[in-house]
């Protein structure tokens, strides 16, 4: 685990990770105009969900080079490492947010890690199930639909909740469930190898 | 020598199987507009909404596609094909399949207003082309950069960010640039602005060689690695915004200008209504135009021609936003709407004063309405103060009603005027 975390670059993830979190806890409550299909005009995409969008893809080039090129009889092992070090790098992020979140209720802290954890999530499940080296096309496609088609008139999609305003333990909930299910696909199926190019 | 990988390996086939759908999602959703058949510049213009996906699958097939490069730096090196040779053997699928879902767009817009005989906007097209060549080789840079985990996600985010966020600025040269608001073109009296097209296509084919010449340095098809960064594609870039932003500068938010009248048809006895030849595809509805206008009472100043446009009324005449396939109903509201005018008047008066103009006015429109079209029943939508007191109207005898409509019009044109009231 130690060798993982020295040789692909998760060190480097961890300090890139904080800085989003600070971002998207500090501008928490901004959006940035995107055009919406469905909406009203340029109703904008939330900073924390594009704060999390970059965080997710950041651990995607360290996770797909930390598993083994073949499977083999140490997949299990593999797959409890890569679900360590994983840990590991969102850890301080995950203690920033709560530190930030008790001190200022108010702040966009869990929303982030809520986020973030809905997005680790669908890149995990692109990861095991189609493609490791391709894994943050899930989420740059998921936020990509959110953005064009999220919403219809005033009213956000319920399969775009990051665009909509719940309430910050509702996102946290939501998003580390689905965290722990994509987890659990991992250490049970590893990452899916065979992609092009 | 390398062989060149066939087409069935290629990982834009893989992208093509959910852009599909994915443009027919898109294209259900942007469907709000009224459509204008028989304009294939309208057609044209409007799938330019569409990009996004075509753009999106051009991008992200180039990026992976400059990432397998990528893994062969040193072969190419050594490689003793020509640089272009490879690069638009790697580049072309991608290209292909992005002109290949546009033309899709095309037809799915085409698909609700067909019909016409109008040209071929060869320029709108020659834009669009240019512009996926633009997304394809911020795709391929991106690919040649970094590694395809990071930038097949990242080619799809620079594409759909360049094409939504210049539109959602307020600075509008970029939007110009990045060429989504060609969408906005055009009515039937509009045509697409040739600075629009000239800055979105210029831009695009001098940033797609800065893109591309610094890709070939990158991938080492040029021999040394790391010099291709600086020079060439940098000044490329550098004249690429630079005109772009110089021949966008004089637009305004739209990427239209007024067509010449020269390429009205009119016809008619007393009344000359004229309409552009697209407006006639599915029907001459000239005769019926006229003798709707020639329903109104003399006495309101009845207009020597009948112009399609979507402006305010002129000295030349009275303007009407005519639509093929619009009804009775729908033609004498739009008339109606021409012959008040849609500029709201202004007046510095009590609130109550201006609700009850407001309200004059809404009632004149549906009197109007239903004095060009009879048959066709009375206009919906109309607020419940107003409806009473356009009830209210119809129930005096025809001069009173005359009178009321005079006053009512003099009233909404001129602040000192006091709007009547029903019994007046």
């Amino acid at each position: 685990m130690s060798f993982a975390l020295r040789a692909h670059g998760f060190r480097r993830a961890v300090l890139i990770q904080l800085v989003l979190a600070a971002l998207g806890v500090s501008v928490g409550g901004m959006t940035l105009p995107f055009p919406s299909l469905g909406g009203t005009g340029t109703a904008g995409l939330p900073v924390p969900v594009l704060t999390a969008l970059a965080g997710s893809i950041v651990l995607a080039g360290p996770s797909a080079a930390a598993w083994p090129a073949a499977r083999t009889n140490g997949v299990r092992s593999a797959s409890a490492t890569l679900i360590a070090v994983l840990g590991l790098t969102i850890g301080p992020t995950a203690l920033l947010c709560g530190a930030v979140a008790l001190l200022l209720p108010g702040a966009a802290a869990a929303d982030h890690l809520g986020v973030l954890a809905w997005m680790l999530a669908l890149q995990l499940a692109v990861g095991t199930w189609i493609s490791a080296r391709h894994q943050a096309m899930g989420p740059a496609v998921y936020v990509l639909l959110c953005a064009l088609l999220g919403r219809s008139g005033s009213v956000v999609q319920p399969w775009a909740w990051p665009l909509a305003d719940v309430p910050s333990e509702w996102a946290l909930v939501f998003g580390l469930t689905a965290l722990a299910l994509a987890l659990a696909c991992l250490a049970r199926f590893g990452l899916h190898l065979a992609s092009t190019p | 020598m390398r062989v060149p990988v066939p087409l069935r390996r290629r990982p834009v086939l893989v992208l093509l199987l959910p852009a599909v759908p994915l443009l027919i999602l898109v294209s259900q959703a942007s469907r709000t507009s009224d459509p204008l058949p028989g304009s294939w510049t309208w057609t044209v213009a409007h799938s330019v909404l569409l990009l996004i996906v075509p753009a999106a699958v051009a991008s992200t097939g180039a990026a992976l596609e400059a990432s397998r490069l990528r893994t062969r730096r040193a072969e190419n090196v050594v490689n003793t094909r020509s640089p272009t040779i490879v690069l638009l053997s790697a580049i072309w699928p991608s290209y292909a399949a992005g002109l290949l879902l546009q033309t899709g767009a095309i037809g799915l817009v085409a698909a609700t207003a067909w019909g016409g005989s109008s040209a071929v906007p060869a320029g709108l097209l020659g834009a669009i082309a240019a512009l996926l060549a633009f997304h394809l080789a911020a795709g391929f840079l991106l690919g040649s950069l970094l590694r395809p985990v990071h930038a097949a996600p990242l080619a799809l985010a620079f594409s759909y960010c360049w094409l939504g966020f210049t539109g959602a600025v307020d600075w509008f040269a970029p939007r110009h640039l990045a060429g989504l608001v060609l969408e906005s073109c055009c009515f039937y009296d509009e045509q697409p602005h040739g600075l629009a097209i000239a800055a979105a296509a210029a831009f695009s084919l001098f940033a797609t060689s800065a893109f591309l010449s610094a890709s070939a340095g990158l991938l080492g098809l040029l021999g040394e690695p790391r010099a291709a960064l600086l020079g060439l594609p940098s000044l490329l870039l550098v004249l690429a915004v630079s005109l772009g932003l110089l021949l966008a500068r004089p637009l305004g938010s739209t990427a239209t200008q007024p067509r010449d009248t020269a390429g009205l048809d009119c016809s008619g006895t007393r009344i000359a209504v004229c309409l552009y030849p697209e407006q006639l595809a599915s029907g001459d509805p000239r005769q019926r135009i006229e003798a709707m206008v020639l329903r109104l009472p003399a006495a309101l100043g009845l207009p020597a021609r009948v112009l399609a446009s979507r402006g305010p009324a002129t000295a030349e005449g009275l303007t009407l936003r005519y639509v093929p396939g619009m009804t009775d109903l729908q033609i004498a509201a739009a008339l109606a709407s021409g012959v008040q005018g849609d500029q709201l008047l202004q007046c510095s008066e009590p609130t109550a004063r201006t609700i009850a103009r407001e309200q004059v006015g809404d009632a004149l429109r549906g009197w109007l309405t239903q004095r060009m079209a009879p048959s066709a029943g009375g206009e919906s939508g109309m607020e419940p103060t107003a409806a009473a007191l356009l009830a209210a109207v119809l129930r005096l005898p025809d001069d009173g009603q005359l009178r009321w409509a005079s006053a009512a019009s003099a009233s909404l044109r001129d602040c000192a005027i006091v709007p009547p009231d029903r019994l007046s």
